[in-house]
């Protein structure tokens, strides 16, 4: 008996411990009644309203920066290892280039509100009459961090000698390639340069000014002693990056491998606030790296960190704090990812009654009313999400808002009927419908294991269709072997995936036109199989074989109004994208299309 | 082990007087010289006892003879089990749009991706007896720098862990055996089982979240410097990452210390069960002599063999703890290698267990030639 009474009560008192300290959570410091300051100045314009109760949004009307005061520094936790080099060339995921996008800058930088490209290292450019032709005239007194001067040279040979050489690694490369061949760079004088295409293409401008220089003086001996292979595994974690040269607002002062690093002011740096104060405002961005999602919330709350990308389950574990801890909740906007559902037409990969079902308009509407995105978003996201009908963001200028109108909706009930009508009615009474022939319809979606969020709308998804009576055999698989059903065996039945998108959807040229690689339901096609992949593909050449903005915009509008009808693949939703920052700081006025000029703005943060 | 007791009586002052250095110089650089000392203090040893013994050498050098099959072997299947995995590390490429085809397949040409599991294998034994043992095909740095930089870190944290837990469970051990059934048994014995039931990634989760519900920022919940680690004083660098040590060695310890406690409590009554020690008790000996001197020498044995699968987890062990507390350790590296297939990463990493379980093998076999006058080497 009092070894039993020993067990209880030790067993009880931790218990009592979790309890106690799960208990504090219910009990924020301050009630959330009065909402979290909005930002004050610079916001004109209607006034937006926030998603949920203590978020802030701020307007999108605002442009002007505050004149801020230097100094201080800015802990940003950044989900992840770290960067994997510090090769500009190189560099490719996110953790990498977060870093790596603060030692360059750009030509232009595209406005985050008005989306217009302003001079940053350019100082002007001109198109030619015939429109194949951008000239750049740089701002006079550029300088690297070490103190070589910025020149034309560092565009036309980094590119020509570099980046086109096809043993470097990059995704620099593809960008120019055009039409048949790679855009020419020409070296005019120090302070100007060119670059030329065969034939007229929308991205051209755009390419150009968002490139950043190559530290030539550098790079131009590796290059010619030790080739690609030098240029590949140059500025790996093992150097010593605060000798790395910088065109950008800050340079590497020291760094620990997967722990964090710290960067400091490029004394150097060419852009001046409106007082002539030379920025950033701050003296050290610093970035540390955390593996995991929740100890990164963990340390934000410790106050370890100043920024933090929220999730939508983070937003009531935050909500509260913001007063007590000293920290504002921003709503950003919508994301760019995209999650959707495909269907294979390829007779080159599957045959029968499969190809039949998914070639069939009727049959593919009848499954977008299967999807649930309310459902879904509450479920995934937490109601942190918007539900999405197009490959174009909604804040991009060529994003048309006529496809909310004619989008398919969720309607179970018109499902049924369309099934129905089309003649895929249960014949046996398994539950199960049968086509016109008998066979049963019963398909397979597949994603890739491992991603929470694909794994639910699946979940979620077949849920539906089973309703209806059609069955979908729901089975996570590896990526690798999804992708190579994609690209290589297209052994699939329907398949559930995402691609992110841009504000310039341009980049999609080989997911949209019927030749694509990625044109998922039959890739490679010589010549368009159907009537409407016949229209998207010359409605992508009026989008963007012009420089007419006018023009894009139609041709934009056909393609997406063909994908919402013809539905190729459906769309989903995309997550609401959520920051919180400490409150200490100024100029803070996230959007969702900061991304475009993320160096520039993190140069105007400053403590207040 | 005639030539060990020897040895014993030749150095004993000489260790002291390193212990002594030891202590000094631990409070004024660090864990990395601390534990350098243990490695430099184990390897003296070591060439004492071989210098004294052909025969221990002779057993050191076949052992490690032996050692080369077992990992070129290891190896090979290393390769084949990666090869035999669906796609490589540039398969997911293909979906990224501003990407060609033709791109991903020099990537393939460069790193032999393209070639079968068996010239991948050749190529890569040919280059290490060479002393190039590969690049990451994330990072393009070769793999030993990669590890070496993170190796460090795991290393201090696996060996303070490793301290932490066996310095408590054996004494929570013996007490929990000689005071079987009595209070202090079933207190450890709860704790014992506490730690055993809670998996290390969800305690780490619990005490981080009670540190930042009770006292948020009195004390660092994950990494393993503070900022202003550059600035402090060497003395405040020390205590700067014992500080943060605090978290993870207790997550690590408290594991290992569950297992351990019980398997030495039944070590220990299995011992004291033995007639010979009903035959020392009624010498009329102390319970002191008879725990201590007879039981623990006896109850000790098995525990050494543990003790040489723990070496080979030092590398690997902590890699989940890691993740959640942002250890800058190994353990994450090469948990995204092997999500990534950054193959020769992940063949890298796959080298230095094997070693570490060999050679951890190897010096439990010594430990107990030592430790137990019935085994001999031979």
């Amino acid at each position: 008996m009092k070894k039993l009474f020993l067990h209880v009560l030790l067993l009880s008192l931790f218990a009592a411990s979790v309890v106690f300290a799960g208990g504090n959570r219910q009990t924020p410091a301050e009630p959330a009644a009065t909402p979290a300051p909005q930002a004050q100045a610079q916001t004109s314009g209607p006034e937006l309203v926030p998603v949920a109760p203590g978020l802030t949004v701020v307007n999108h009307g605002a442009g002007e920066w505050e004149v801020g005061t230097r100094g201080g520094r800015m802990v940003m936790g950044q989900l992840g290892e770290g960067p994997k080099t510090f090769n500009l060339v190189q560099a490719a995921e996110t953790s990498t280039t977060d870093i790596t996008d603060m030692l360059g800058a750009q030509l232009a930088r595209r406005n985050q509100f008005s989306l217009e490209y302003e001079p940053f290292m350019a100082e002007s450019w001109t198109v030619s009459a015939d429109e194949k032709t951008v000239t750049v005239k740089l701002r006079p007194g550029l300088v690297w961090s070490d103190g070589t001067p910025i020149t034309a040279k560092d565009w036309v040979d980094g590119f020509t000698n570099i980046i086109y050489n096809e043993e470097v690694q990059t995704n620099s490369r593809d960008a120019f390639f055009i039409g048949e061949s790679y855009a020419v760079w020409t070296y005019i004088d120090d302070r100007t340069l060119s670059l030329t295409v065969s034939e007229v293409y929308a991205g051209l401008t755009g390419a150009l000014l968002e490139t950043s220089p190559l530290p030539m003086h550098i790079l131009g001996p590796i290059m010619e002693s030790q080739g690609a292979e030098g240029i590949n595994t140059l500025w790996g974690i093992d150097t010593d990056p605060t000798k790395i040269p910088s065109s950008g607002p800050f340079v590497i002062s020291s760094f620990s491998p997967s722990e964090r690093i710290t960067l400091r002011r490029n004394p150097n740096y060419f852009e001046r606030d409106a007082a002539g104060v030379q920025l950033p405002y701050l003296d050290e961005l610093i970035f540390v790296f955390t593996p995991d999602q929740d100890t990164l919330l963990q340390n934000f709350l410790a106050g370890q960190s100043d920024f933090l990308g929220v999730r939508g389950a983070d937003y009531a574990s935050l909500v509260d704090q913001q007063q007590a801890l000293g920290f504002t909740l921003y709503e950003v906007g919508s994301a760019t990812s995209t999650q959707f559902i495909t269907f294979n037409q390829n007779p080159n990969g599957i045959s029968g009654p499969f190809l039949e079902w998914n070639s069939n308009k009727d049959f593919r509407t009848a499954m977008a009313h299967l999807i649930d995105r309310e459902t879904i978003i509450n479920n995934v996201e937490f109601g942190f999400g918007y539900p999405q009908y197009s490959f174009i963001p909604t804040f991009s200028p060529y994003y048309w808002e006529g496809v909310e109108d004619i989008a398919i909706e969720y309607d179970p009930v018109t499902a049924a009927e369309i099934l129905d009508r089309i003649g895929y009615v249960d014949r046996d009474g398994d539950g199960i419908r049968e086509d016109d022939k008998g066979n049963k319809i019963s398909l397979t979606l597949e994603t890739n294991a491992g991603n929470r969020v694909r794994e639910a709308i699946g979940t979620i998804f077949a849920q539906e269709a089973a309703n209806v009576g059609i069955e979908i055999n729901f089975r996570p698989i590896d990526f690798n072997v999804l992708v190579g059903k994609l690209t290589a065996t297209f052994d699939w039945d329907l398949i559930l995936i995402g691609l992110t998108g841009s504000i310039d959807p341009i980049s999609g040229a080989n997911v949209y036109p019927s030749r694509g690689n990625l044109h998922m339901i039959e890739p490679n096609q010589e010549s368009p199989r159907r009537d409407w992949e016949k229209r998207v593909d010359d409605a992508w050449i009026v989008a963007n074989n012009t420089t007419n903005e006018a023009q894009r915009v139609r041709g934009y509008q056909v393609i997406q109004e063909i994908w919402a009808t013809e539905l190729p693949w459906v769309y989903t939703y995309t997550p609401l994208v959520m920051h919180a920052y400490a409150s200490k700081f100024g100029n803070i006025y996230p959007q969702p299309t900061e991304g475009y000029d993320w160096k520039g703005i993190i140069a105007r943060m400053y403590v207040k | 082990m005639e030539i060990v007791r020897k040895v014993q009586a030749l150095n004993w002052r000489f260790t002291f007087i390193l212990d002594g250095v030891f202590f000094i110089l631990l409070l004024q650089a660090g864990f990395g010289i601390m534990v350098s000392l243990f490695l430099v203090e184990a390897v003296f040893w070591l060439l004492r006892l071989t210098w004294l013994s052909p025969v221990l050498l002779r057993f050191i050098l076949t052992r490690l003879v032996h050692m080369i099959p077992i990992i070129v072997s290891v190896l090979a299947i290393g390769f084949l089990l990666i090869q035999m995995a669906p796609g490589d590390i540039f398969t997911k490429m293909l979906l990224e749009p501003n990407i060609r085809p033709q791109d991903i397949e020099t990537f393939r040409r460069q790193f032999a991706l393209d070639q079968p599991w068996y010239v991948q294998f050749f190529l890569y034994i040919f280059r290490a007896f060479q002393g190039n043992f590969g690049f990451s095909i994330q990072y393009r740095v070769p793999v030993f720098t990669l590890v070496s930089l993170r190796a460090w870190n795991t290393i201090i944290l696996s060996v303070t862990a490793l301290v932490f837990s066996w310095g408590l469970s054996i004494p929570m051990g013996i007490i929990a055996a000689t005071k079987q059934y009595k209070w202090q048994d079933q207190t450890i014995s709860v704790f014992a089982f506490i730690g055993l039931a809670i998996p290390n990634f969800f305690l780490a989760f619990l005490l981080q979240f009670l540190l930042t519900r009770l006292a948020p920022g009195a004390w660092p919940i994950a990494g393993m410097r503070s900022l202003d680690h550059e600035s402090l004083s060497a003395i405040g660098q020390f205590f700067d990452i014992a500080k943060h040590m605090v978290l993870p060695v207790f997550v690590l310890g408290t594991s290992g210390m569950a297992s351990l406690t019980r398997i030495m409590r039944a070590n220990m009554l299995d011992i004291l069960n033995q007639q010979y020690i009903v035959t020392a008790r009624a010498k009329g000996l102390s319970d002191r002599v008879v725990i201590y001197r007879h039981a623990l020498r006896n109850a000790i044995n098995p525990m050494i063999t543990i003790l040489g699968f723990q070496i080979a987890a030092i590398m690997s062990g902590a890699a989940l703890t890691e993740v959640v507390l942002s250890w800058p350790g190994l353990g994450n590296l090469i948990l995204t290698a092997i999500l990534q297939q950054d193959l020769y990463l992940v063949i890298g990493s796959l080298l230095y267990s094997s070693i570490l379980l060999v050679v951890g093998n190897l010096i439990a076999d010594i430990l107990l030639a030592i430790v137990d006058p019935r085994v001999r080497i031979s």
